[in-house]
């Protein structure tokens, strides 16, 4: 579930990221038309200008060919040859008279038919070759006479160019740093979080509740964070040191009396008496034994479930473990005259606390053993690369669909199973301690009849998560 | 034989120091352990039998403080409390044994007699086991009785050494269970009475007395005086 959320940091970068980048574009298409527009005014102005004041000189020396011409190539030469062009074109569209043209080369090689333009309305047309951008305004001043001037404008669209690429690069360099600038700055927040997150992870895994996260982190709400989590740290270790000198005095407290009753009653039977006598003695120690042990079972699933309980791991060979425990029931097979289905691999090897998993096997086959009467009881281990199952089933009463949920719960005991002996904790302890060690344990239904318990353990111990330097 | 006993609880204390008068020990009781070492000083002891909770220093305290005093006398530890932790806790201070309450005194005496002999005779354990008409051999492992061998499995085997290194005294299903099995649990089951009953059928019923005694609500007992 947790993968479908994006983690803060990219979420600020992304969404900050795309707003950024969409004012950047907007700003830069805005200034961009203004730019464009700009240019087009600037040029056509100043070819409109040129256009009147060559059309009034032309009109002022009227028709002379040679007048005409002189003003044609004085107006070339005020503006500069290859920045300004003046020509006079007749009504079937040749360059009657121009100024110096050298410079123009293939651009005026042609003209707008005469015809095309209106009278006294202007035209306006643009021509490109790769070294030369011209813009040029025809405007006719008579049927066979057609002012056409020419601007180089290659300069003025190289500056827009420029400008554009100016402010393109800023506004791209803009975005990468206030991008860099914001994921360090998330970073450094998220970090915090991150903290608090990594050593609730540590504390989770390991039962360290003595750890805390370090003081001072990147920001104040990340301190607040990590104050808030160390005080609630502080309650739980203190309500847990608590709860388990609790368990400790309540051990205490009850196993003391029950040495001395059990101590007595041993006494009479050292010392001997009649039958009577012995009897009762016999039972009262055979009941404190229950009781201890039903006592012991108790607070060990209290400490597994408070998440108190000490396992010590060590490597061993699951399969090897397995047969010694269903060795301890084999007289007891052999009576009943059942069978056994040992389905083992030779070897399990794994690491994990020997005595639980020892206690947590002999419960499973106790029951196995206990709840049946005929049949075969089958033991099958698998392992894959993380997990070790050993799963044992019976053919005997089975457990009743409504009571499957119930029969992990302590002194849970179905009607059937009742009238036998056990105090109800055995698959308790199994689950709780199961659960403390990363592992877990499933009821099935056995085919036609029986039931099936699979455990589950981790072949290694979690590893202790590492310590997280600043 | 002179016992230390430090518990704050009376009536397991004064159950503790009559089974003991009546097998002949001497017991010194204190009821914490602020005169712990004095007293050591005093009167030395050959084992002190330490309860865990104790009012003032707890008993891993008084061991501790024992072991700076140079006082190397064996150590028991008695405790109501049942987690491994604190089993080896106990044994890594130094302490030499431990029995968790509540306790079986046959497993008491049993296991005060085995630190007793550990303690005096420092001698590399026997290589052959006799109790009266019984021979054990541990390095052929075998099993003789009035001269009739006797054909053993493994766990009989070591059920029968066990109960020879403890001939006289009452043994629990308990005490079997941990030191035959390495289990520190009651695995549910009665492996006990199946293999003790396979062992009396090989020791005993050919014989014409049986040497394995059940002694009821503690446990069983090898009979030397056959």
């Amino acid at each position: 579930m947790r993968t479908r959320f994006p983690s803060l940091q990219w979420h600020l970068m992304l969404s900050t990221g795309t707003v950024l980048s969409l004012c950047f574009l907007l700003t830069f298409l805005v200034l961009d038309g203004l730019l464009q527009r700009n240019f087009d005014q600037q040029v056509q102005s100043a070819l409109t200008s040129q256009a009147m004041i060559l059309v009034e000189e032309l009109d002022r020396v009227g028709d002379v060919e040679a007048e005409r011409a002189g003003i044609l190539a004085r107006f070339g030469l005020a503006y500069g040859m290859s920045n300004g062009l003046f020509q006079l074109i007749d009504g079937e569209g040749r360059v009657a008279l121009s100024s110096d043209d050298t410079a123009w080369g293939e651009l005026v090689n042609s003209t707008v038919r005469g015809d095309d333009v209106e009278l006294y309305a202007f035209f306006w047309e643009s021509r490109r070759v790769p070294e030369k951008d011209a813009r040029f305004l025809y405007y006719r001043i008579a049927s066979d006479a057609t002012v056409r001037i020419g601007m180089d404008v290659s300069a003025r669209r190289e500056a827009l160019r420029m400008t554009r690429l100016v402010f393109g690069l800023g506004s791209l360099l803009s975005l990468v740093l206030s991008l860099l600038l914001l994921g360090w700055t998330t970073r450094r927040a998220v970090q915090g979080v991150r903290h608090v997150r990594e050593r609730a992870e540590t504390i989770r895994h390991q039962d360290d509740l003595s750890a805390r996260v370090p003081l001072p982190t990147a920001f104040r709400e990340t301190n607040e964070l990590a104050e808030t989590f160390n005080a609630m740290m502080d309650r739980v270790q203190f309500l847990v040191k608590n709860l388990r000198l609790v368990m400790d005095h309540f051990a205490h407290d009850l196993k003391t009396p029950m040495t001395r009753l059990r101590g007595l009653a041993e006494q009479s039977l050292r010392r001997g008496g009649d039958d009577e006598d012995m009897e009762l003695a016999g039972t009262v120690v055979d009941e404190c034994d229950r009781i201890t042990a039903e006592l012991d079972t108790l607070l060990l699933i209290a400490r597994a479930e408070s998440g108190l309980s000490v396992f010590r791991p060590s490597a061993f060979d699951l399969a090897e473990c397995v047969r010694e425990c269903l060795e301890f029931f084999e007289p007891e097979l052999e009576m009943k005259g059942m069978a056994l289905a040992e389905r083992l691999p030779d070897s399990m090897p794994i690491t994990v606390d020997l005595q639980v998993t020892r206690r947590v096997v002999l419960n499973l086959i106790e029951n196995a053993v206990k709840y049946s009467e005929t049949g075969t009881v089958t033991v099958t281990g698998t392992q894959d690369q993380s997990t070790a199952s050993i799963s044992v089933c019976d053919n005997g009463l089975g457990i009743r669909a409504e009571d499957a949920e119930q029969i992990f719960e302590p002194f849970f005991r179905t009607k059937d199973h009742a009238t036998r002996e056990g105090h109800g904790l055995g698959l308790s302890y199994c689950r709780s301690v199961l659960n403390a060690m990363g592992g877990g344990i499933h009821y099935r239904p056995n085919q036609p009849n029986g039931s099936c318990f699979t455990i589950t353990m981790p072949l290694e111990p979690p590893p202790e998560p590492k310590e997280d330097a600043g | 034989m002179h016992l230390l006993l430090v518990e704050d609880n009376e009536g397991v204390a004064d159950l503790v120091q009559r089974g003991f008068d009546d097998l002949g020990y001497r017991l010194t009781w204190l009821e914490d352990g602020r005169e712990l070492i004095a007293t050591l000083r005093r009167d030395p002891a050959d084992l002190v039998i330490l309860d865990v909770m104790l009012p003032g220093k707890n008993g891993f305290e008084l061991l501790e403080d024992m072991r700076t005093h140079e006082l190397a006398v064996p150590v028991l530890f008695l405790s109501a409390k049942t987690e491994l932790e604190d089993r080896v806790r106990g044994l890594d201070l130094g302490a030499d044994d431990y029995l968790t309450k509540p306790f079986a005194f046959t497993e008491l005496h049993a296991r005060v007699k085995a630190l007793l002999r550990r303690s005096q005779s420092n001698s590399r354990p026997a290589s052959t086991l006799v109790v009266g008409p019984l021979t054990l051999d541990l390095h052929e492992r075998r099993a003789m009785r009035e001269g009739q061998e006797i054909a053993l499995q493994n766990k009989e085997f070591e059920l029968l050494r066990f109960l020879m290194q403890h001939a006289g005294e009452i043994v629990s299903k308990r005490m079997i269970i941990e030191e035959v099995w390495n289990y520190t649990f009651n695995p549910g089951t009665n492996i006990v009475e199946v293999r003790i009953a396979a062992l009396r059928d090989k020791v005993d019923r050919p014989f014409a007395k049986s040497m394995i005694k059940t002694v009821r609500g503690a446990g069983y007992r090898l009979n030397p005086d056959v």
